[in-house]
């Protein structure tokens, strides 16, 4: 695992952000963050929490770690363990950060925005865009493939766009504004005709597929 | 702009696009005012319009840049900037990656009148991505057309 690192325990702080992103966006999918404030001089004990996944953790089952760690430790020594694969804290933030950008004033906005018959950008297709797009991102991320950021554009037909574009790849997937049609994927490595990727599947394949095309890829 | 009668307008051939010629397209601020860069043309400027079919652009040969955001509900650049794509580039796009697209005069004659209107048919849903991706690549701000960002 590249993002081994070291806490207390005694410093944890489990806490579900409020509201990351606007008002008019729920937070589905958004995983709980860990604060910690390391304590020098306390001796480590080595636990490995191995396949924590952000998607997967709650604060009960986080809770539940501590609990059993607890008895073991005696008489409150042990605090230190470690956890794997589970922070990249700062790239949720800045994950959080963007799409905020991205969103304000654009979602939630009706049908016929330009005056010329353009179709609603709704919260709905939104929440399916940005769902999508954090699952891609925490696998990513959690096998230690450092993606940036991408975009996350509306289309006048009430579709969203993400895609990224960088020095070694391009990527572009079409959402539909409708969970039950086809998301359209295009994708192209830079100079490498073999790796050209055009599919459309059904959401809940999409973000395997994307997510190893770019494991292959990087 | 043109002040023939609109029922003389004919629906003129493939060859008379001409490589350098231009087809114009106007882009709301809601497809570029919250991305990072301004003077970027992203492929969401290019998706379909719902009800006819292809991607609707305005021709040089009838056309200004003017005309063309002159044509928007409102006409100015802190709503609306004008993309142009070379007539020649399009050409070379649907040649090399051997798309489905075919260029099709589409004058309108009825107002509000446009005898410039043409459009880019066969983007289906299965080329669509591929070709918003394609399409971003080589357009360009018109020259005096790149939107502006409202001070907030």
């Amino acid at each position: 695992m590249n993002n081994k690192k070291e806490i207390d325990a005694r410093d944890l702080e489990i806490y579900k952000e409020e509201k990351p992103l606007s008002s008019k966006i729920d937070d589905i999918a958004h995983p709980l963050l860990i604060k910690y404030y390391p304590v020098k001089g306390h001796r480590n004990i080595d636990i490995n929490l191995v396949g924590l996944y952000p998607k997967n953790i709650d604060e009960l089952r986080f809770s539940q770690y501590l609990y059993e760690i607890s008895p073991s430790s005696g008489t409150g020594e042990i605090k230190e363990f470690i956890v794997e694969g589970f922070f990249f804290k700062e790239k949720l933030t800045e994950l959080d950060k963007k799409l905020r950008e991205y969103s304000e004033g654009i979602v939630g906005l009706g049908d016929n925005w330009d005056g010329k018959g353009t179709k609603a950008i709704t919260i709905e297709s939104w929440n399916d865009a940005t769902a999508l797009l954090r699952e891609i991102l925490y696998d990513l991320w959690y096998n230690g493939f450092n993606v940036s950021i991408p975009l996350v554009l509306p289309n006048t037909d009430g579709n969203f766009d993400i895609n990224w574009e960088t020095e070694e790849f391009e990527l572009i997937i079409t959402l539909p504004s409708k969970r039950n049609e086809l998301v359209h994927i295009y994708g192209e490595r830079s100079g490498r005709s073999e790796y050209e990727l055009e599919v459309r599947i059904n959401f809940e394949l999409a973000k395997g597929v994307i997510a190893e095309w770019m494991k292959k890829i990087l | 702009m043109d002040e023939e009668d609109p029922l003389s307008w004919n629906i003129e051939p493939y060859e008379n696009f001409l490589n350098s010629h231009f087809f114009y397209r106007a882009v709301h601020k809601f497809l570029w005012k919250n991305w990072p860069r301004t003077d970027k043309i992203y492929s969401n400027f290019f998706s379909l319009d719902q009800a006819i079919n292809g991607l609707s652009v305005d021709w040089s040969k009838y056309a200004t840049t003017e005309f063309t955001v002159n044509s928007r509900p409102v006409p100015k650049l802190y709503v609306n900037g004008i993309v142009k794509i070379n007539v020649g580039k399009i050409k070379i796009v649907i040649e090399e990656k051997i798309l489905p697209i075919s260029i099709k005069h589409d004058p309108i004659k009825e107002p509000p009148l446009n005898r410039a209107h043409t459009l880019l048919e066969g983007i289906s849903k299965i080329n669509k991505a591929k070709l918003k991706l394609k399409l971003s690549k080589i357009a360009q701000w018109a020259p005096n057309m790149m939107p502006i960002k409202e001070q907030v």
